[in-house]
C-alpha cells in the first residue's frame, strides 16, 4: 500500500478527516516525543509536551502553508513549547535523577555511559544551540529543513551550528567523554 | 587552531556528502594535520552515540489521549482574508443602490431616445476567497488541455490540469470591456475548493455556486481555481465566454482521461 505524502494527509484532514490526522500522528509522535524528552529530560513533561505539540497543531493546520514541509512546521510547534516549557520550570533535573534515567538505559544498552554523558553536555549548551544539535544529530535534518524548522537562513543555521559544535566539544571534554576510547 | 573551511568539510565527510576523491584529499590533509585528524575522530564518536541514542528512543503510543482532546468538529480550510482589498463598490448596500439609481436614471433616458442598459447582474451565490494549495505537493498533476479563445474584444486562456485530488484551471483573460467567463461543472464529480485571485483589478470578480464558478471580467486579470476532484471517472468541464449575454466562446475538457 503506497504511504500517502504529509501534505495530502493535512488536506485531507482539512476536508474533516480525523483518520488522516491519526496517521499524522502515528508517524511522529515517537520522534517528537524523544526530541522533547532531549530536551527536557523528563518523561511526565515531554508526554504531555507531546501531547500539546499534536493539538496545537490539528487546531493551528488551517494556517498551515503548504508552501513548507509538515514535519518542519511541526517540529517548530515541538521546539516552542518545549522552550515556553523550559523558561517557566525548573531547568535542570538533578544529577541523581539523571543518573536513574541512566541506570533504566543501562538495562538495555552497554552504551548507557556515552548516552549520559552527551545528555550531561546538553544541559551545558543554551536552549538555541542545543535544539539545533538535536535537529541535526538526533533527527539527522538537513541544514533546508532545520532552515525551515527554525524559520531562519540556510546561512544562519550554518553559522549557528558552527557554535553549537563547538560549544558542545568543549562541554563532552569538560566531561572526559573522549577518554572512554 | 582548525580552519573552519577544514571542519566544514569534516562534518560533510561525516554525513556522507563528499565525492570519493574528495574523501581522499581529506584523508590526506587530516594525515599531515593531528589536531584535525583528532577532531575528525571525536565527532565521528559524538555522531555514533547519537544515532545509538535515536535508536533507545522509548517507543510512545499517545494516539488516543491526543484524539480525545481534539475538539469534535472537524478542521476545515480557513478562509484567508480576500487577497484583494474589498472596494466600496463590493459593499452590498451601495452596490444594489447605485444599481437601483442608475437602473432609474437609465431608464427615463430610455423614454428620452437612449437604449437602456445591460442587465443587472444576478448577485453571486457566494465569494470564493481561499488560499490556493500548491499543486506541487500533491500527486503528479495531468495537463488535460489549454484552451485559448482572442476576438477583437476579449482575449482568454484556460489551462487546465488535475490530479486524483484537484482539477486546477489556470485562467487568463483580457478584455476591453466587461465580459463574463463561466466554469460549469457536475456537482457529483467536483466541487468549488479555493480561487486566488492572482492579479486581479477592482472591476472584476469571481464568484461561485454548486456546479459553476462566474468571472466578470474588466481589463487584464488572471486567476487560479481549485475543484476538489470527488472520483477518478472522467468527466466534463465546461468553459463559456459571455459578450452582453451573447456566447461568443464554448468548448469543454475532459478530466481523469485514465
Amino acid at each position: 500500500m503506497i504511504q500517502k505524502d504529509d501534505n495530502e494527509l493535512v488536506f485531507e484532514v482539512l476536508q474533516g478527516s480525523k483518520s488522516s490526522f491519526e496517521i499524522l500522528i502515528e508517524r511522529y509522535q515517537k520522534k517528537i516525543y524523544g526530541m522533547i524528552l532531549q530536551m527536557t529530560d523528563d518523561r511526565e513533561m515531554a508526554k504531555d509536551l507531546t501531547q500539546d505539540v499534536f493539538v496545537k497543531a490539528y487546531l493551528n493546520l488551517p494556517k498551515f502553508n503548504f508552501k513548507y514541509r509538515f514535519f518542519s512546521w511541526l517540529y517548530r510547534i515541538a521546539l516552542n513549547e518545549t522552550m515556553n516549557c523550559l523558561k517557566s520550570h525548573r531547568r535542570f533535573e538533578s544529577l541523581e535523577k539523571a543518573g536513574n534515567i541512566a541506570a533504566e538505559e543501562t538495562v538495555q544498552n552497554g552504551d548507557a555511559d556515552e548516552i549520559r554523558l552527551i545528555k550531561l553536555a546538553l544541559r551545558d549548551l543554551k536552549n538555541s544551540y542545543r535544539s539545533l544539535i538535536l535537529l541535526k544529530y538526533y533527527f539527522g535534518l538537513s541544514y533546508e529543513e532545520i532552515s525551515e524548522t527554525m524559520g531562519i537562513s540556510v546561512n544562519k543555521v550554518k553559522d549557528r551550528l558552527f557554535n553549537a559544535r563547538l560549544s558542545l566539544r568543549n562541554a563532552l571534554d569538560d566531561k572526559k567523554f573522549f577518554d572512554h576510547d | 587552531m582548525i580552519e573552519r573551511e577544514l571542519i566544514e568539510r569534516i562534518h560533510e565527510d561525516l554525513e556522507g556528502k563528499l565525492e570519493a576523491a574528495e574523501q581522499q584529499k581529506l584523508k590526506d590533509t587530516l594525515a599531515g594535520n593531528p589536531e584535525a585528524e583528532s577532531y575528525y575522530r571525536e565527532w565521528q564518536k559524538i555522531s555514533s552515540v547519537f544515532k545509538r541514542s535515536g535508536e533507545l528512543s522509548p517507543d510512545v503510543q499517545f494516539t488516543k489521549e491526543i484524539l480525545n482532546r481534539l475538539p469534535m468538529e472537524p478542521q476545515t480550510a480557513k478562509k484567508p482574508e480576500p487577497l484583494i482589498r474589498p472596494s466600496f463598490w463590493n459593499m452590498p448596500a451601495f452596490r444594489y443602490s447605485m444599481i437601483f439609481i442608475a437602473g432609474a436614471f437609465l431608464g427615463f433616458l430610455a423614454f428620452t431616445f437612449l437604449m437602456p442598459a445591460g442587465k443587472i447582474s444576478k448577485a453571486p451565490s457566494f465569494q470564493l476567497k481561499g488560499a490556493m494549495y500548491d499543486s506541487r505537493n500533491f500527486d503528479q498533476m495531468t495537463t488535460a488541455d489549454n484552451l485559448m479563445f482572442e476576438n477583437a474584444m476579449v482575449k482568454a486562456s484556460f489551462d487546465v490540469r488535475y490530479s486524483s485530488r484537484i482539477v486546477e484551471i489556470r485562467v487568463s483573460v483580457s478584455s476591453l470591456y466587461p465580459v463574463q467567463g463561466m466554469i460549469l461543472f457536475d456537482y457529483n464529480s467536483l466541487q468549488a475548493m479555493n480561487v486566488v485571485n492572482v492579479s486581479v483589478n477592482d472591476q472584476s470578480s469571481i464568484s461561485a455556486s454548486s456546479n459553476f464558478i462566474q468571472i466578470n471580467n474588466s481589463g487584464n486579470n488572471q486567476y487560479v481555481i481549485q475543484l476538489l476532484n470527488k472520483n477518478s471517472l472522467p468527466h466534463q468541464v465546461s468553459f463559456k465566454i459571455l459578450q452582453n449575454d451573447v456566447p461568443v466562446y464554448q468548448n469543454a475538457v475532459t478530466v481523469n482521461k485514465e
